[in-house]
């Protein structure tokens, strides 16, 4: 969770000294280190991007991811500083064929090839054999 | 500085508020009320009441019930 305190993740407090003469009059305050917990990035999962409200949107400029049901896509949104929302949405892609995964595998192109060779041997066969009866 | 004790005391209270002090949005619009640029702070209101889904009126009416302004 957020530190809502407004002190950042320190704690002050009175230590109820005594105060002596001829010290200055300030008060002393007791830092306390408090175990930062981790920033959690505000957001839920929806149906449709339309039902993310305002309001679901932090104020302080941070960003809110909000992905949808089918995991097709995430939209991010985040306050601009004129008053509006600026969403982004990013799209899954593992879907689509990479480059890789539409290059012929080793295997098949080397049958490529061996289909190329026996083609070019079976068009020149019959030629062989014309020429063989010419010179007969 | 404004002339306006109330002005001053408010801003006062705005900017030493911890929450609005580390928020870079609320220093920007802390920004536009000190240039006095009216029509910047309108646009804003305006896009604000827009992607809330609300009119100029409504809003300043709710804003009216919240500070409870007659």
């Amino acid at each position: 969770m957020i530190n809502q305190n407004g002190f950042g993740n320190q704690q002050f407090g009175w230590n109820g000294s005594v105060q002596q003469y001829g010290q200055p009059n300030y008060p002393n305050f007791n830092v306390q280190p408090v175990a930062q917990a981790p920033k959690m990035i505000p957001g839920r999962i929806v149906k449709n991007p339309s039902e993310i409200r305002p309001n679901e949107v932090p104020m302080d400029g941070g960003i809110s991811c909000f992905p949808t049901e089918d995991m097709k896509y995430i939209y991010v949104k985040q306050w601009n500083s004129d008053g509006t929302i600026f969403t982004a949405k990013y799209e899954r892609t593992n879907d689509i064929p990479t480059e890789e995964a539409q290059k012929p595998s080793f295997e098949q192109a080397i049958m490529e090839r061996l289909d190329n060779i026996e083609k070019m041997l079976t068009k020149k066969t019959p030629t062989a054999k014309k020429g063989a009866d010419v010179n007969e | 500085m404004s002339n306006n004790p109330i002005y001053n005391f408010a801003m006062s209270m705005i900017q030493r508020n911890p929450q609005i002090a580390r928020n870079p949005r609320a220093q920007q619009l802390i920004s536009v009320i000190q240039n006095g640029d009216s029509e910047q702070g309108e646009q804003i209101a305006m896009n604000l009441c827009e992607t809330y889904g609300t009119t100029k009126e409504q809003a300043i009416s709710d804003a009216k019930n919240f500070f409870k302004i007659r």
